[in-house]
């Protein structure tokens, strides 16, 4: 039995990775007594290096979009505009003089705790929209929060932020594709693999320094002191920011409808998402660390940016709470419409690609994903796309099927087929936002018109017994054998000699195919009409017409039983063939991927080390006489 | 195709090798620049931060996740353990000034540096796999650095130190995970996922602080003094993978690790990984690690001894990328 449900775990859920991070911080300055870490190393090399390569990292992979640079920005902005009067009407209220006091309030820590969650929970576009956010968060900090902690704006150190230099390089690199030479591009690839190595330190890096900080200032003492500015930057920040998303819905700039275009529809969403999450944010460190460089009440900002990361422990994930229910940026592939039960969904159904999931972050994003779409009551399917292209007849039965459990489930008693589903072909799937969306249909895409038809194996049918067993080995068979050896060759050739074997003798009802039989089989195939082929990977019969050269063709099993052949019966040749149908659709593909590919074309759901070794050999075919080579793990068509 | 009659690389395969070793180079030499920068010389808190909460975390997310053999550790021992031990016959043969024994420093020819460059190094080439062995190989090589490099210098061993390194406890931990049986509740492996999610991003973040980790003190050492170097570097950069070769080979001979493709596509890799993984360690430059036990002895670093680990970096830019290209032709290829 589970003792917690998944509803209860899906608040700490976004949060427990940074939450574990920024404990070793805190373990770390808790042992470190005497205070020998130098802080500041660490935060020149994040802010000098490792920042720089995680924004240019992240904007460069992306198109740059000016209209939502100005929404996100814009956001800040506003945020930053409304919380200033009230952090000077508190402060007036405090009865403090200094400005310092009110940094903590008005500005957010977009960079330490907002980036981590916004890469977990967003991807990398949430992280280019949360970078945005930073930008701007800070442009404002190094312009308008130095001036009103020292009495006047300081512009150069705007100019010093080496975190807007990566944005522009960033920007540029994104939206530019200048035509260079081919040496200058894998240099640029390069550059950019170290930009990324570099960016690997940086989340880490900020969070542990933030745990660090923590382990310093979060003294029961100094709680009592600025619990309302820090209570203010927690909880005033995100209600404003909400109130900020629902006035963009209403101006039309974030659209509220699923719309045409799924992506599109996902990055309002993301983009309302990361404005709320960012202004639910804690006061910065940067806000303290101007106050000391100031001489501008520090202590009260360390005390505010302590708290307020201390109260973000409850705050944030409840801010993320109600994004999820607000803005439900988790969807799925397909929604089944319950028709009984207007706005009800009754299934989620996911189609899921290999290359998808073969990308661990994508593949533990969606299983955080699925968990929170389970834990708000959603029943999901899924559907692998390879499965689908291979058997659809088999995964719309599996889709059928679960739409009847779901209906079972929900005590509706109409078949799915006959009231609730209605299937449109070759449609694009739909996005369906969890929360948000209206009724919508399942949308099944079919496999394109011009997918070839496969040449099915057909196995030859076993005629009139002609005899014992016995009399098999008897010398008076042997016309009858080698008319049954040419027959079976020119059905099934080319052909295993074991095959042969098996369905000339099932002809006297000989149950197992021993040496014996294959010796007799094998005494009159040299008189039979068939060519004889033999390789390393046996030997296999050939119909007189039949040319090894010129051969191409490869067939797969059909319904009938009796047309799935062990490994050990495909003919190199015709592995070889069906391997470079599958290069022909790749170009290029890892051995292994190649194997796997091959083996599920010629009807293997399973690479067993017997189909591995002859689709293997197949392969070896293929590169040696057809047009592939092997290069570095791959194999390459040539053609 | 560059076909140099001895071994044929493809331009792919040499720029997948270059994209995998020049951002290394690059990362290395900011932190080179970092060092020379850094007047108030804080190589301190970077190692310590290293030390105490990166490493442990790289550590256990890639020992956790991977299926505890105990022969692919002993492989890897052996070889290191044969690999150091000729190195120090060697290193003693031709380091004339004293005869071994206690006091002896000249320890940056023998020990390679298994923690700071190895580690990302294997990760970036070999992927997760790689950093496993790769972190095999560094125990094997922190043991005998206490042991045989600690009695080479101080004239006894030093497991004391060697057990103090917190290296160990995350691997220990690592191998623990991976051999219990998980929780069987579902909300507790929840919870451990994405308390592992945690550690494994934290653990990335490894990776580049490492190489600059490398990288901080060698801005400080003397051009001038690079001739000294050149014996102590030579026998590091060209004599580790010469010797690590002779092991691949001899592996090779006695079964250990066996060219028979099998049935096994995966065991095969594996293998050929070990064996990439032991040819790449051993070519690597001289650890700082050296430097400093040596200081920690008593021993003022000599400039010979701080050129060889110079030079070893400056001629392991050539080396370790002309071993990566054999290793893709005798290991992977062959």
């Amino acid at each position: 039995m589970n003792l917690i449900s998944p509803e209860i775990l899906l608040v700490p859920r976004a949060m427990l990775p940074s939450l574990t991070i920024a404990l070793f911080g805190v373990l770390l300055g808790r042992a470190d007594s005497r205070r020998e870490l130098n802080q500041k190393t660490i935060s020149n090399m994040v802010y000098y290096f490792f920042t720089p390569c995680l924004v240019f990292s992240s904007l460069h992979k992306r198109s740059f979009d000016l209209l939502e640079f100005t929404l996100i920005g814009g956001a800040a902005l506003l945020l930053i505009a409304v919380m200033t009067p009230i952090a000077f009407h508190f402060k007036r209220r405090a009865g403090i003089k200094q400005n310092g006091y009110c940094l903590p309030i008005i500005f957010m820590n977009t960079g330490n705790v907002s980036l981590p969650i916004a890469l977990l929970l967003f991807g990398n576009d949430g992280l280019a929209k949360a970078i945005m956010f930073h930008m701007m968060n800070i442009l404002i900090l190094y312009s308008y929060g130095v001036y009103l902690v020292s009495g006047k704006t300081d512009f150069r150190h705007f100019f010093r932020i080496p975190a807007l230099y990566a944005t522009l390089l960033g920007v540029l690199a994104a939206n530019t594709d200048p035509q260079v030479p081919e040496l200058v591009l894998q240099g640029y690839a390069i550059l950019c693999k170290a930009s990324d190595l570099l960016a690997y330190a940086a989340i880490p890096l900020l969070i542990v320094n933030l745990g660090y900080s923590m382990s310093a200032t979060t003294r029961l003492s100094t709680f009592k002191d600025d619990a309302t500015g820090a209570f203010l930057r927690v909880v005033l920040g995100p209600t404003l920011a909400f109130g900020l998303v629902i006035l963009y819905r209403k101006l039309g700039w974030l659209p509220v409808g699923a719309g045409l275009d799924p992506v599109a529809t996902l990055g309002y969403r993301t983009t309302e998402a990361i404005i709320i999450l960012n202004a639910a944010m804690p006061g910065p460190v940067m806000a303290y660390l101007l106050n000391v460089k100031f001489d501008n009440c520090p202590e009260k900002a360390a005390s505010m940016v302590a708290l307020g990361t201390l109260a973000g422990l409850v705050t944030i994930p409840l801010t993320l709470h109600f994004i999820n229910l607000f803005i439900a940026g988790y969807r799925v592939d397909l929604g089944i419409v319950d028709q009984e039960r207007s706005g009800r969904y009754l299934l989620g159904i996911e189609c899921d690609g290999a290359n998808y999931h073969r990308s661990k972050t994508a593949r533990d994003r969606d299983k955080l994903r699925e968990s929170i779409l389970v834990g708000l009551g959603w029943r999901i399917h899924r559907v692998w796309s390879t499965d689908w292209w291979e058997k659809p007849a088999e995964e719309l039965a599996r889709i059928e099927a679960a739409i009847e459990a779901a209906i079972k489930e929900s005590n509706a008693p109409k078949t799915a087929s006959e009231s609730v589903v209605q299937v449109i072909a070759a449609a694009p799937p739909m996005v369906v936002n969890t929360s948000l969306a209206a009724a919508t249909q399942l949308v099944v895409p079919h496999p394109p018109e011009h997918e070839p038809v496969l040449p099915v194996y057909e196995p030859f049918v076993v005629g009139e017994i002609k005899g014992t067993p016995d009399d098999f080995y008897d010398a008076k068979s042997d016309a009858s054998i080698r008319s049954l050896i040419e027959a079976v060759v020119r059905m099934e050739g080319p052909v295993s000699h074991e095959l042969v074997a098996r369905r000339v003798a099932e002809h006297w009802e000989v149950g197992r195919v021993t040496s014996r039989t294959i010796k007799r089989i094998e005494g009159l195939t040299g008189k039979a009409d068939v060519k004889v082929v033999r390789g390393t990977e046996g030997t296999f019969l050939w119909s007189p017409s039949q040319d090894t050269r010129s051969f191409t063709l490869f067939r797969i099993p059909g319904e009938n039983e009796g047309s799935r052949r062990d490994a050990e019966d495909l003919p190199p040749q015709e592995i070889a063939n069906a391997a470079l149908h599958v290069l022909e659709q790749h170009v290029s593909l890892p051995v292994a991927d190649l194997v796997r590919e091959t083996a599920r074309l010629l009807g293997y759901q399973r690479t067993g080390p017997a189909v591995d070794k002859a689709i293997r050999g197949g392969i070896g075919v293929l590169v040696k006489k057809l047009g592939a080579k092997e290069e570095g793990g791959n194999v390459v068509h040539l053609r | 195709m560059t076909d140099t009659g001895i071994f044929s690389i493809t331009a792919t395969e040499a720029l997948l090798i270059l994209r995998g070793f020049l951002p290394t180079v690059m990362v290395v030499a900011i932190g080179a620049l970092l060092g020379k920068l850094d007047g108030s010389r804080h190589q301190a808190t970077l190692t310590k931060l290293i030390d105490y909460v990166f490493l442990p975390c790289l550590v256990f997310s890639a020992i956790h996740r991977h299926p505890f053999a105990l022969n692919e550790l002993l492989q890897i021992a052996v070889a290191v353990t044969v690999m150091v031990c000729l190195s120090t016959v060697a290193a003693l043969c031709l380091m004339k000034d004293r005869p071994g024994g206690a006091g002896w420093n000249h320890l940056a020819s023998i020990f390679m540096s298994s923690g700071n460059l190895l580690l990302p190094l294997a990760y970036l080439l070999f992927g997760s796999e790689g950093l496993v062995k790769g972190i095999y190989f560094h125990l094997c090589v922190l043991l005998l650095f206490h042991t045989l490099g600690a009695y080479l210098v101080k004239g006894s061993c030093d497991l004391r130190s060697f057990f103090r390194i917190p290296f160990l406890y995350p691997l220990a931990l690592g191998i623990a995970a991976a051999s219990l049986p998980s929780p069987g509740s579902e909300n507790l492996l929840e919870m451990a996922w994405l308390t592992e999610r945690g550690i494994h991003i934290a653990g990335l973040g490894a990776l580049p602080l490492l190489l600059i980790n490398f990288g901080y003190p060698l801005g400080l050492i003397k051009w001038s003094t690079l001739r000294k170097g050149l014996p102590g570097a030579a026998l590091r950069i060209v004599g580790g993978p010469l010797l690590a070769f002779a092991v691949v080979y001899l592996y090779r001979q006695v079964g250990w690790l066996s060219m028979e493709q099998g049935y096994d596509i995966l065991a095969f890799v594996d293998r050929r990984t070990t064996e990439a993984l032991l040819i790449l360690g051993a070519s690597l430059p001289s650890s700082h690690h050296a430097l400093r036990m040596e200081a920690g002895g008593g021993l003022a670093a000599t400039e010979a001894e701080s050129a060889t680990l110079l030079v070893s970096v400056l001629g392991g830019m050539v080396s370790v990328l002309t071993v990566l290209a054999i290793i893709d032709v005798v290991v992977f290829q062959g």
